[in-house]
Protein backbone atom coordinates (compact mmCIF):
# COMPACT_ATOMS: atom_id res chain seq x y z
CA UNK A 1 0.00 0.00 0.00
CA UNK A 2 1.65 2.95 -1.01
CA UNK A 3 -0.51 5.32 -1.39
CA UNK A 4 0.39 7.62 2.00
CA UNK A 5 -3.07 8.66 2.85
CA UNK A 6 -5.60 5.40 2.50
CA UNK A 7 -8.87 8.23 2.22
CA UNK A 8 -7.08 9.64 -1.21
CA UNK A 9 -7.77 6.74 -3.34
CA UNK A 10 -11.10 7.08 -4.83
CA UNK A 11 -9.62 9.40 -7.22
CA UNK A 12 -6.67 7.56 -7.80
CA UNK A 13 -5.09 6.13 -10.79
CA UNK A 14 -5.04 2.47 -9.26
CA UNK A 15 -8.38 -0.04 -8.75
CA UNK A 16 -8.40 0.01 -5.20
CA UNK A 17 -11.98 1.10 -4.23
CA UNK A 18 -13.05 2.41 -0.79
CA UNK A 19 -16.26 1.72 0.92
CA UNK A 20 -18.28 3.43 3.34
CA UNK A 21 -19.69 0.64 5.90
CA UNK A 22 -22.65 1.44 8.08
CA UNK A 23 -19.61 1.97 11.13
CA UNK A 24 -18.90 4.51 9.64
CA UNK A 25 -15.36 3.61 8.48
CA UNK A 26 -14.07 3.19 4.74
CA UNK A 27 -12.66 -0.30 4.07
CA UNK A 28 -10.05 -0.40 0.76
CA UNK A 29 -10.75 -3.59 -1.47
CA UNK A 30 -8.47 -4.40 -4.33
CA UNK A 31 -10.76 -6.10 -7.30
CA UNK A 32 -8.67 -8.95 -8.81
CA UNK A 33 -8.17 -8.18 -12.87
CA UNK A 34 -8.59 -11.19 -15.36
CA UNK A 35 -4.63 -12.74 -15.39
CA UNK A 36 -5.20 -13.86 -11.58
CA UNK A 37 -8.65 -14.67 -12.59
CA UNK A 38 -7.98 -16.90 -15.31
CA UNK A 39 -4.78 -18.59 -13.59
CA UNK A 40 -7.73 -19.40 -10.47
CA UNK A 41 -10.35 -20.59 -13.03
CA UNK A 42 -7.68 -23.20 -14.62
CA UNK A 43 -6.94 -24.58 -11.44
CA UNK A 44 -10.43 -25.13 -10.43
CA UNK A 45 -10.73 -26.66 -13.64
CA UNK A 46 -7.87 -28.92 -13.18
CA UNK A 47 -9.38 -29.86 -9.68
CA UNK A 48 -12.75 -30.39 -11.09
CA UNK A 49 -11.23 -32.46 -14.15
CA UNK A 50 -9.11 -34.57 -12.08
CA UNK A 51 -11.96 -35.35 -9.58
CA UNK A 52 -14.39 -36.70 -11.89
CA UNK A 53 -11.43 -38.51 -13.92
CA UNK A 54 -11.16 -40.11 -10.52
CA UNK A 55 -14.97 -40.83 -10.01
CA UNK A 56 -15.11 -42.21 -13.00
CA UNK A 57 -12.35 -44.53 -12.91
CA UNK A 58 -13.81 -45.77 -9.17
CA UNK A 59 -17.52 -46.11 -10.05
CA UNK A 60 -17.05 -47.66 -13.59
CA UNK A 61 -16.50 -50.52 -11.30
CA UNK A 62 -19.79 -50.63 -10.11
CA UNK A 63 -22.92 -50.73 -12.67
CA UNK A 64 -25.83 -48.98 -12.61
CA UNK A 65 -25.52 -47.36 -9.35
CA UNK A 66 -22.17 -46.12 -10.27
CA UNK A 67 -23.43 -44.77 -13.14
CA UNK A 68 -26.08 -42.82 -11.78
CA UNK A 69 -23.75 -41.38 -8.92
CA UNK A 70 -21.18 -40.82 -11.69
CA UNK A 71 -24.47 -38.86 -13.52
CA UNK A 72 -24.98 -36.66 -10.18
CA UNK A 73 -21.43 -36.26 -9.24
CA UNK A 74 -21.38 -34.32 -13.27
CA UNK A 75 -24.35 -32.38 -12.88
CA UNK A 76 -22.98 -30.90 -9.63
CA UNK A 77 -19.72 -30.54 -10.85
CA UNK A 78 -20.29 -28.84 -14.10
CA UNK A 79 -23.02 -26.21 -12.78
CA UNK A 80 -22.95 -25.92 -8.55
CA UNK A 81 -19.02 -26.51 -7.80
CA UNK A 82 -18.15 -22.51 -7.82
CA UNK A 83 -21.60 -22.12 -5.69
CA UNK A 84 -20.90 -24.16 -3.39
CA UNK A 85 -17.66 -23.25 -2.65
CA UNK A 86 -18.30 -19.58 -2.64
CA UNK A 87 -21.27 -19.75 -0.43
CA UNK A 88 -19.94 -22.07 1.90
CA UNK A 89 -16.28 -21.74 1.73
CA UNK A 90 -15.92 -17.42 2.23
CA UNK A 91 -16.31 -16.49 -1.12
CA UNK A 92 -13.50 -18.45 -2.73
CA UNK A 93 -13.41 -22.08 -4.58
CA UNK A 94 -10.07 -23.71 -4.55
CA UNK A 95 -8.28 -22.33 -7.25
CA UNK A 96 -9.72 -18.50 -5.92
CA UNK A 97 -8.01 -19.62 -2.35
CA UNK A 98 -4.79 -21.14 -3.62
CA UNK A 99 -4.15 -17.67 -5.61
CA UNK A 100 -5.96 -15.26 -2.63
CA UNK A 101 -9.03 -14.06 -3.89
CA UNK A 102 -12.01 -14.00 -3.07
CA UNK A 103 -15.73 -13.32 -3.96
CA UNK A 104 -17.79 -10.39 -2.13
CA UNK A 105 -20.68 -8.43 -2.43
CA UNK A 106 -20.50 -5.01 -4.15
CA UNK A 107 -20.83 -3.57 -0.46
CA UNK A 108 -17.99 -5.94 1.20
CA UNK A 109 -20.62 -8.30 2.91
CA UNK A 110 -19.88 -12.42 2.26
CA UNK A 111 -22.04 -13.64 -1.09
CA UNK A 112 -24.83 -15.30 -0.45
CA UNK A 113 -26.75 -18.56 -2.38
CA UNK A 114 -29.01 -16.03 -5.12
CA UNK A 115 -26.03 -13.72 -6.07
CA UNK A 116 -23.29 -16.64 -6.34
CA UNK A 117 -26.80 -18.37 -8.49
CA UNK A 118 -26.27 -15.29 -11.13
CA UNK A 119 -22.63 -14.90 -11.43
CA UNK A 120 -22.28 -18.20 -11.56
CA UNK A 121 -25.33 -19.18 -14.11
CA UNK A 122 -24.35 -15.89 -16.31
CA UNK A 123 -20.68 -17.52 -16.87
CA UNK A 124 -21.86 -18.74 -19.90
CA UNK A 125 -22.80 -16.11 -21.28
CA UNK A 126 -19.20 -14.47 -19.92
CA UNK A 127 -17.85 -17.64 -21.78
CA UNK A 128 -19.04 -16.51 -25.31
CA UNK A 129 -17.97 -16.58 -27.92
CA UNK A 130 -14.90 -18.13 -26.84
CA UNK A 131 -12.94 -17.71 -23.46
CA UNK A 132 -14.21 -15.60 -21.53
CA UNK A 133 -14.18 -13.18 -24.78
CA UNK A 134 -17.65 -11.22 -23.29
CA UNK A 135 -16.52 -11.19 -19.63
CA UNK A 136 -13.12 -9.44 -20.62
CA UNK A 137 -14.73 -7.04 -22.39
CA UNK A 138 -16.97 -5.98 -19.58
CA UNK A 139 -13.98 -6.00 -17.25
CA UNK A 140 -12.29 -3.85 -19.44
CA UNK A 141 -15.33 -1.55 -19.04
CA UNK A 142 -15.99 -0.62 -15.19
CA UNK A 143 -13.26 -0.21 -12.02
CA UNK A 144 -14.06 -2.71 -9.93
CA UNK A 145 -12.78 -5.74 -12.73
CA UNK A 146 -16.71 -7.23 -13.28
CA UNK A 147 -18.01 -9.53 -15.66
CA UNK A 148 -21.46 -9.67 -16.83
CA UNK A 149 -22.25 -12.26 -14.10
CA UNK A 150 -20.55 -9.93 -11.42
CA UNK A 151 -22.62 -6.83 -12.69
CA UNK A 152 -25.78 -8.65 -12.58
CA UNK A 153 -25.16 -10.05 -8.99
CA UNK A 154 -23.51 -6.96 -7.80
CA UNK A 155 -20.37 -8.86 -6.23
CA UNK A 156 -16.86 -8.61 -7.43
CA UNK A 157 -13.84 -10.90 -6.68
CA UNK A 158 -10.99 -9.50 -4.47
CA UNK A 159 -7.52 -9.72 -3.14
CA UNK A 160 -8.33 -11.90 0.18
CA UNK A 161 -6.85 -9.41 3.08
CA UNK A 162 -2.89 -10.83 3.52
CA UNK A 163 -0.76 -9.45 5.91
CA UNK A 164 1.34 -7.20 3.95
CA UNK A 165 4.55 -8.12 5.52
CA UNK A 166 4.82 -5.05 7.55
CA UNK A 167 6.41 -5.55 10.56
CA UNK A 168 4.73 -3.72 13.67
CA UNK A 169 7.88 -3.19 15.29
CA UNK A 170 10.47 -0.91 14.19
CA UNK A 171 14.18 -3.02 15.23
CA UNK A 172 14.84 -1.68 18.80
CA UNK A 173 17.30 1.30 19.38
CA UNK A 174 17.25 5.02 19.94
CA UNK A 175 14.89 7.68 19.49
CA UNK A 176 15.35 11.30 18.16
CA UNK A 177 12.96 13.98 17.65
CA UNK A 178 13.13 15.06 13.49
CA UNK A 179 14.93 18.52 13.53
CA UNK A 180 12.41 20.42 11.57
CA UNK A 181 8.74 20.04 12.36
CA UNK A 182 6.76 17.63 9.51
CA UNK A 183 3.64 18.01 7.95
CA UNK A 184 1.13 14.97 8.46
CA UNK A 185 1.85 13.36 4.59
CA UNK A 186 5.41 13.70 5.62
CA UNK A 187 5.22 12.23 9.19
CA UNK A 188 3.18 9.24 7.08
CA UNK A 189 5.55 8.57 4.56
CA UNK A 190 8.21 8.95 6.75
CA UNK A 191 6.70 6.12 9.11
CA UNK A 192 5.84 3.97 6.29
CA UNK A 193 9.75 4.05 4.92
CA UNK A 194 10.84 3.07 8.41
CA UNK A 195 8.30 0.00 8.47
CA UNK A 196 9.07 -0.89 4.99
CA UNK A 197 12.93 -0.87 5.42
CA UNK A 198 13.29 -4.00 6.90
CA UNK A 199 11.32 -5.71 4.23
CA UNK A 200 13.99 -3.45 1.92
CA UNK A 201 17.52 -4.67 0.61
CA UNK A 202 20.11 -2.53 2.68
CA UNK A 203 20.79 -0.57 -0.64
CA UNK A 204 17.29 0.26 -1.88
CA UNK A 205 17.16 1.30 1.46
CA UNK A 206 19.91 3.73 1.49
CA UNK A 207 18.92 4.78 -1.59
CA UNK A 208 15.51 6.14 -0.20
CA UNK A 209 17.46 7.14 2.71
CA UNK A 210 19.37 9.16 0.76
CA UNK A 211 16.57 11.80 -0.20
CA UNK A 212 16.57 12.44 3.10
CA UNK A 213 20.49 14.14 3.38
CA UNK A 214 19.54 17.82 2.95
CA UNK A 215 17.90 17.59 6.57
CA UNK A 216 19.68 14.58 8.21
CA UNK A 217 23.57 14.91 7.22
CA UNK A 218 23.88 11.39 6.27
CA UNK A 219 24.05 9.02 3.47
CA UNK A 220 23.96 5.14 3.37
CA UNK A 221 23.23 3.24 5.95
CA UNK A 222 23.65 6.21 8.36
CA UNK A 223 21.15 7.68 6.93
CA UNK A 224 18.81 4.77 7.80
CA UNK A 225 19.32 4.67 10.88
CA UNK A 226 18.52 8.48 11.24
CA UNK A 227 15.47 8.07 9.66
CA UNK A 228 14.80 5.18 11.98
CA UNK A 229 15.39 7.29 14.91
CA UNK A 230 12.73 10.14 13.68
CA UNK A 231 10.25 7.02 13.24
CA UNK A 232 10.74 5.94 16.45
CA UNK A 233 10.22 9.57 17.87
CA UNK A 234 6.70 9.75 15.63
CA UNK A 235 5.51 6.37 17.10
CA UNK A 236 6.01 7.68 20.40
CA UNK A 237 8.54 4.51 21.91
CA UNK A 238 11.62 4.83 24.33
CA UNK A 239 10.40 8.14 25.46
CA UNK B 1 -1.84 10.29 22.06
CA UNK B 2 1.14 9.26 20.24
CA UNK B 3 1.24 5.96 18.15
CA UNK B 4 2.92 3.74 21.30
CA UNK B 5 0.39 4.73 23.68
CA UNK B 6 -2.84 4.48 21.17
CA UNK B 7 -1.32 0.50 20.77
CA UNK B 8 -0.54 0.05 24.44
CA UNK B 9 -3.70 1.15 25.56
CA UNK B 10 -6.16 -0.99 23.14
CA UNK B 11 -3.87 -4.19 22.69
CA UNK B 12 -6.01 -6.42 24.80
CA UNK B 13 -8.97 -5.12 23.25
CA UNK B 14 -7.89 -6.24 19.76
CA UNK B 15 -6.32 -9.33 20.79
CA UNK B 16 -9.73 -10.26 22.32
CA UNK B 17 -11.41 -9.26 19.10
CA UNK B 18 -9.11 -11.43 17.35
CA UNK B 19 -10.41 -14.08 19.47
CA UNK B 20 -13.99 -13.63 18.99
CA UNK B 21 -13.22 -13.53 14.86
CA UNK B 22 -11.81 -16.82 15.14
CA UNK B 23 -14.80 -18.62 17.12
CA UNK B 24 -17.10 -16.80 14.60
CA UNK B 25 -15.27 -18.68 12.09
CA UNK B 26 -15.35 -22.01 13.47
CA UNK B 27 -18.82 -21.38 14.49
CA UNK B 28 -18.68 -24.24 17.54
CA UNK B 29 -19.66 -21.57 20.64
CA UNK B 30 -23.49 -21.27 21.48
CA UNK B 31 -24.11 -17.37 20.21
CA UNK B 32 -24.35 -16.71 23.81
CA UNK B 33 -20.32 -16.34 24.32
CA UNK B 34 -20.52 -14.06 21.10
CA UNK B 35 -22.92 -11.09 23.14
CA UNK B 36 -20.49 -8.69 22.17
CA UNK B 37 -18.70 -9.13 19.37
CA UNK B 38 -21.47 -5.66 17.63
CA UNK B 39 -19.96 -3.83 20.34
CA UNK B 40 -16.25 -4.69 20.25
CA UNK B 41 -16.16 -4.18 16.35
CA UNK B 42 -17.39 -0.53 16.14
CA UNK B 43 -15.31 0.27 18.76
CA UNK B 44 -12.44 -1.19 16.56
CA UNK B 45 -14.23 0.56 13.80
CA UNK B 46 -13.61 4.00 15.85
CA UNK B 47 -10.02 2.84 16.42
CA UNK B 48 -9.28 2.69 12.82
CA UNK B 49 -10.92 6.08 11.98
CA UNK B 50 -8.88 7.57 15.11
CA UNK B 51 -5.58 5.94 13.95
CA UNK B 52 -6.03 7.25 10.23
CA UNK B 53 -6.86 10.35 11.13
CA UNK B 54 -4.28 11.13 13.45
CA UNK B 55 -1.86 9.72 10.43
CA UNK B 56 -0.37 6.61 12.95
CA UNK B 57 2.09 4.55 10.54
CA UNK B 58 0.70 2.57 7.66
CA UNK B 59 1.36 -1.06 9.71
CA UNK B 60 -1.01 -0.12 12.51
CA UNK B 61 -3.69 1.29 9.96
CA UNK B 62 -3.69 -1.95 7.86
CA UNK B 63 -3.64 -4.24 10.51
CA UNK B 64 -6.99 -2.57 11.89
CA UNK B 65 -8.37 -2.73 8.50
CA UNK B 66 -8.06 -6.09 8.59
CA UNK B 67 -9.84 -6.70 11.59
CA UNK B 68 -12.57 -4.46 10.57
CA UNK B 69 -12.56 -6.32 7.12
CA UNK B 70 -12.74 -9.72 9.00
CA UNK B 71 -15.40 -8.37 11.47
CA UNK B 72 -17.98 -6.34 8.60
CA UNK B 73 -17.99 -10.14 6.82
CA UNK B 74 -19.55 -11.61 9.91
CA UNK B 75 -21.47 -8.95 10.99
CA UNK B 76 -23.28 -8.15 7.78
CA UNK B 77 -23.66 -11.95 6.75
CA UNK B 78 -26.62 -12.50 5.05
CA UNK B 79 -29.07 -15.31 6.73
CA UNK B 80 -30.14 -18.28 4.98
CA UNK B 81 -33.44 -19.31 7.30
CA UNK B 82 -33.86 -21.79 4.42
CA UNK B 83 -36.42 -24.42 6.15
CA UNK B 84 -39.35 -21.71 6.53
CA UNK B 85 -38.56 -19.38 3.47
CA UNK B 86 -39.20 -22.60 0.98
CA UNK B 87 -42.21 -23.21 2.05
CA UNK B 88 -43.86 -19.71 1.94
CA UNK B 89 -42.11 -19.81 -1.51
CA UNK B 90 -43.80 -22.48 -2.71
CA UNK B 91 -47.06 -21.96 -1.09
CA UNK B 92 -47.22 -17.95 -1.88
CA UNK B 93 -44.27 -16.58 -3.43
CA UNK B 94 -43.52 -19.02 -6.62
CA UNK B 95 -47.09 -18.67 -8.26
CA UNK B 96 -47.30 -15.12 -7.45
CA UNK B 97 -44.14 -14.33 -8.68
CA UNK B 98 -45.00 -16.20 -12.16
CA UNK B 99 -48.75 -15.04 -12.44
CA UNK B 100 -47.11 -11.07 -11.94
CA UNK B 101 -45.04 -12.63 -15.20
CA UNK B 102 -48.11 -13.23 -16.84
CA UNK B 103 -47.40 -11.65 -20.35
CA UNK B 104 -43.85 -13.31 -20.79
CA UNK B 105 -45.31 -16.82 -18.95
CA UNK B 106 -47.69 -16.45 -22.24
CA UNK B 107 -45.30 -15.65 -25.19
CA UNK B 108 -42.93 -18.27 -24.36
CA UNK B 109 -45.46 -20.72 -23.47
CA UNK B 110 -46.29 -20.00 -27.40
CA UNK B 111 -42.50 -20.18 -28.42
CA UNK B 112 -42.83 -23.37 -26.92
CA UNK B 113 -46.41 -24.72 -27.92
CA UNK B 114 -46.52 -23.28 -30.66
CA UNK B 115 -44.06 -24.94 -32.85
CA UNK B 116 -45.66 -28.27 -31.37
CA UNK B 117 -49.22 -27.31 -32.97
CA UNK B 118 -47.71 -26.27 -35.95
CA UNK B 119 -46.00 -29.31 -36.60
CA UNK B 120 -49.00 -31.97 -35.94
CA UNK B 121 -50.45 -30.12 -38.27
CA UNK B 122 -47.74 -30.31 -40.63
CA UNK B 123 -46.91 -33.75 -40.14
CA UNK B 124 -50.69 -34.92 -39.71
CA UNK B 125 -50.99 -33.74 -43.32
CA UNK B 126 -47.88 -34.94 -44.86
CA UNK B 127 -46.16 -37.42 -42.63
CA UNK B 128 -42.70 -37.02 -44.67
CA UNK B 129 -42.66 -33.19 -42.99
CA UNK B 130 -40.56 -35.03 -40.19
CA UNK B 131 -37.73 -35.60 -42.15
CA UNK B 132 -37.25 -31.69 -42.74
CA UNK B 133 -37.01 -31.47 -38.85
CA UNK B 134 -35.05 -34.83 -37.94
CA UNK B 135 -32.36 -36.74 -39.22
CA UNK B 136 -33.47 -40.30 -40.63
CA UNK B 137 -31.28 -41.96 -37.76
CA UNK B 138 -32.37 -39.79 -34.86
CA UNK B 139 -35.77 -40.57 -36.01
CA UNK B 140 -34.69 -44.74 -35.84
CA UNK B 141 -33.34 -43.78 -32.80
CA UNK B 142 -36.98 -42.77 -31.55
CA UNK B 143 -38.78 -45.64 -32.74
CA UNK B 144 -36.40 -48.11 -31.05
CA UNK B 145 -36.77 -46.46 -27.71
CA UNK B 146 -41.06 -46.18 -27.92
CA UNK B 147 -41.18 -49.51 -30.13
CA UNK B 148 -41.68 -52.72 -28.91
CA UNK B 149 -44.66 -54.50 -26.70
CA UNK B 150 -43.25 -54.39 -23.84
CA UNK B 151 -43.16 -50.57 -23.90
CA UNK B 152 -40.26 -49.10 -22.10
CA UNK B 153 -40.11 -50.51 -18.70
CA UNK B 154 -36.58 -50.81 -17.12
CA UNK B 155 -35.03 -52.68 -14.29
CA UNK B 156 -34.36 -50.85 -10.86
CA UNK B 157 -31.33 -49.84 -11.48
CA UNK B 158 -31.77 -48.12 -14.98
CA UNK B 159 -34.73 -46.28 -13.19
CA UNK B 160 -32.12 -44.77 -10.95
CA UNK B 161 -29.70 -44.07 -13.75
CA UNK B 162 -32.32 -42.50 -15.77
CA UNK B 163 -33.40 -40.39 -12.75
CA UNK B 164 -29.87 -39.43 -12.42
CA UNK B 165 -29.47 -38.74 -15.89
CA UNK B 166 -33.33 -36.39 -16.30
CA UNK B 167 -31.36 -34.42 -13.78
CA UNK B 168 -28.25 -33.53 -15.12
CA UNK B 169 -29.90 -32.94 -18.76
CA UNK B 170 -32.94 -31.63 -18.03
CA UNK B 171 -31.57 -28.89 -15.33
CA UNK B 172 -28.97 -28.88 -17.28
CA UNK B 173 -31.35 -27.37 -20.38
CA UNK B 174 -33.62 -25.16 -17.91
CA UNK B 175 -30.10 -23.04 -16.63
CA UNK B 176 -28.90 -22.48 -20.16
CA UNK B 177 -32.64 -21.28 -21.28
CA UNK B 178 -31.50 -18.65 -18.21
CA UNK B 179 -28.51 -18.00 -18.96
CA UNK B 180 -29.01 -17.57 -22.68
CA UNK B 181 -31.57 -14.79 -21.57
CA UNK B 182 -29.00 -12.16 -20.97
CA UNK B 183 -28.39 -12.02 -24.81
CA UNK B 184 -31.67 -10.00 -24.93
CA UNK B 185 -33.59 -12.74 -24.26
CA UNK B 186 -32.59 -13.83 -27.85
CA UNK B 187 -30.45 -17.29 -26.23
CA UNK B 188 -33.90 -17.65 -24.02
CA UNK B 189 -36.38 -17.43 -26.91
CA UNK B 190 -34.22 -19.26 -29.37
CA UNK B 191 -34.15 -22.63 -27.14
CA UNK B 192 -37.62 -22.95 -26.20
CA UNK B 193 -37.92 -22.80 -29.89
CA UNK B 194 -35.68 -24.94 -30.80
CA UNK B 195 -36.90 -26.99 -27.71
CA UNK B 196 -40.69 -26.88 -29.41
CA UNK B 197 -40.02 -27.68 -32.28
CA UNK B 198 -37.48 -31.22 -31.63
CA UNK B 199 -40.36 -32.09 -29.11
CA UNK B 200 -42.97 -31.37 -31.53
CA UNK B 201 -41.54 -33.25 -34.65
CA UNK B 202 -41.02 -36.01 -32.45
CA UNK B 203 -44.03 -36.44 -30.91
CA UNK B 204 -46.14 -36.05 -34.04
CA UNK B 205 -44.33 -38.48 -36.13
CA UNK B 206 -44.50 -40.93 -33.35
CA UNK B 207 -48.04 -40.23 -32.71
CA UNK B 208 -48.95 -40.85 -36.61
CA UNK B 209 -46.48 -43.37 -37.21
CA UNK B 210 -48.68 -45.63 -34.71
CA UNK B 211 -46.35 -45.64 -31.32
CA UNK B 212 -49.10 -42.90 -29.66
CA UNK B 213 -49.89 -45.46 -26.90
CA UNK B 214 -46.23 -46.02 -25.58
CA UNK B 215 -45.33 -42.81 -26.34
CA UNK B 216 -47.81 -40.71 -24.48
CA UNK B 217 -48.18 -42.81 -21.58
CA UNK B 218 -44.43 -42.37 -20.91
CA UNK B 219 -44.95 -38.57 -21.68
CA UNK B 220 -48.06 -37.04 -20.01
CA UNK B 221 -47.19 -37.23 -16.61
CA UNK B 222 -44.10 -36.10 -15.91
CA UNK B 223 -44.58 -33.46 -18.71
CA UNK B 224 -46.95 -31.53 -16.43
CA UNK B 225 -43.99 -30.36 -14.59
CA UNK B 226 -41.47 -30.24 -17.22
CA UNK B 227 -42.36 -28.54 -19.84
CA UNK B 228 -43.91 -26.04 -17.89
CA UNK B 229 -40.83 -25.71 -15.56
CA UNK B 230 -38.73 -24.80 -18.89
CA UNK B 231 -41.47 -22.13 -19.97
CA UNK B 232 -40.24 -20.62 -17.01
CA UNK B 233 -36.67 -20.90 -16.99
CA UNK B 234 -37.18 -18.93 -20.36
CA UNK B 235 -39.64 -16.37 -18.83
CA UNK B 236 -36.52 -15.84 -16.12
CA UNK B 237 -33.59 -15.62 -18.63
CA UNK B 238 -35.80 -13.25 -20.97
CA UNK B 239 -36.57 -11.12 -18.05
CA UNK B 240 -32.77 -10.44 -17.79
CA UNK B 241 -32.42 -9.76 -21.62
CA UNK B 242 -35.64 -7.34 -21.53
CA UNK B 243 -34.12 -5.29 -18.16
CA UNK B 244 -31.17 -4.70 -19.85
CA UNK B 245 -33.14 -3.29 -22.94
CA UNK B 246 -35.83 -1.59 -20.96
CA UNK B 247 -34.32 -0.90 -17.94
CA UNK B 248 -37.38 2.15 -17.97
CA UNK B 249 -36.16 4.87 -15.12
CA UNK B 250 -33.63 2.87 -14.07
CA UNK B 251 -30.07 2.44 -15.43
CA UNK B 252 -29.29 -0.51 -17.45
CA UNK B 253 -26.64 -2.07 -14.45
CA UNK B 254 -29.65 -0.92 -11.66
CA UNK B 255 -32.25 -2.77 -14.07
CA UNK B 256 -30.35 -5.61 -14.68
CA UNK B 257 -29.18 -6.40 -11.09
CA UNK B 258 -33.02 -5.99 -9.90
CA UNK B 259 -34.40 -8.18 -12.80
CA UNK B 260 -31.72 -10.75 -11.51
CA UNK B 261 -33.30 -10.92 -7.83
CA UNK B 262 -36.72 -11.89 -9.24
CA UNK B 263 -35.65 -14.44 -12.16
CA UNK B 264 -33.17 -16.77 -9.60
CA UNK B 265 -36.36 -16.73 -7.60
CA UNK B 266 -38.23 -18.31 -10.58
CA UNK B 267 -35.00 -20.52 -11.16
CA UNK B 268 -35.31 -21.61 -7.94
CA UNK B 269 -38.83 -22.65 -8.47
CA UNK B 270 -37.73 -24.17 -11.39
CA UNK B 271 -35.60 -26.62 -10.40
CA UNK B 272 -37.84 -27.74 -7.96
CA UNK B 273 -40.41 -28.57 -10.04
CA UNK B 274 -37.61 -30.66 -12.79
CA UNK B 275 -36.46 -32.35 -9.50
CA UNK B 276 -39.66 -33.20 -9.37
CA UNK B 277 -40.37 -34.18 -12.81
CA UNK B 278 -37.21 -36.07 -13.26
CA UNK B 279 -38.53 -38.69 -10.46
CA UNK B 280 -41.51 -38.95 -12.07
CA UNK B 281 -39.86 -39.94 -15.00
CA UNK B 282 -37.98 -42.13 -13.61
CA UNK B 283 -39.91 -44.44 -11.41
CA UNK B 284 -43.38 -43.64 -12.68
CA UNK B 285 -43.07 -42.78 -16.51
CA UNK B 286 -42.03 -46.37 -17.30
CA UNK B 287 -43.58 -48.48 -15.17
CA UNK B 288 -45.94 -50.88 -16.17
CA UNK B 289 -49.34 -49.46 -14.98
CA UNK B 290 -52.03 -49.68 -17.26
CA UNK B 291 -52.52 -46.73 -20.14
CA UNK B 292 -55.87 -45.61 -18.61
CA UNK B 293 -54.16 -45.31 -15.30
CA UNK B 294 -51.29 -43.14 -16.36
CA UNK B 295 -53.68 -41.01 -18.91
CA UNK B 296 -56.08 -40.24 -15.56
CA UNK B 297 -52.95 -39.29 -13.33
CA UNK B 298 -51.56 -37.66 -16.29
CA UNK B 299 -54.42 -35.27 -16.52
CA UNK B 300 -54.57 -34.68 -12.92
CA UNK B 301 -51.22 -33.36 -13.05
CA UNK B 302 -51.85 -30.83 -15.96
CA UNK B 303 -54.61 -29.87 -13.83
CA UNK B 304 -53.13 -29.56 -10.26
CA UNK B 305 -49.89 -27.78 -11.78
CA UNK B 306 -52.55 -25.68 -13.98
CA UNK B 307 -54.35 -25.04 -10.78
CA UNK B 308 -51.27 -24.01 -8.55
CA UNK B 309 -50.00 -21.11 -11.04
CA UNK B 310 -53.87 -19.95 -10.94
CA UNK B 311 -54.45 -20.10 -7.62
CA UNK B 312 -52.16 -20.74 -5.00
CA UNK B 313 -50.95 -18.39 -3.01
CA UNK B 314 -53.86 -15.79 -3.85
CA UNK B 315 -55.27 -14.98 -0.40
CA UNK B 316 -53.05 -12.82 1.64
CA UNK B 317 -51.62 -14.65 4.61
CA UNK B 318 -49.70 -11.45 6.26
Amino acid sequence: MLAPNALDTRCALDTRCALETPDGVELILVPAGPVIRGVAWGIDAAIRGGILVGLATVLGLLEAVGMAILLLAFFLINWWYPVLFEVLSQGSTPGKKSVGLRVVMQDGAPIGWSASIVRNLLRQVDFLPALYATGLVSMMCNRRFQRLGDLAAATMVVYQDRQTGLGMNLPPGESERPPVPLRPAEQRALLAFAERSQGLNPERAAELANLLEPISGETGAEGVEQALRWARALRGENQ
Amino acid sequence: MNQADFIRQRQARWDHFDQLLRRLAGQREKETSLVDFPAEYRRLCSDLALARSRGYSLSLIDSLQRRVIDGHRFLYRPRNALGRELITFIARDFPAQVRQEWRLTLWCTLLLFGPMIWLFAQIGSSPEFVYRVLSPESIDQYEAMYGGDEGLSRGAGGDVVMFAFYIMNNIGVALRTFAGGLIFGLGSFLILLFNGVQIGAVAAHLSFAGYNENFWTFVIGHGALELPAIVLAGVAGSRLGLALMFPGQYTRLASLRRASKGAVRLLYGVILMLFLAAGLEAFWSASPVPALGKYLIGGVLWLLVGLYFLLAGRRSTA
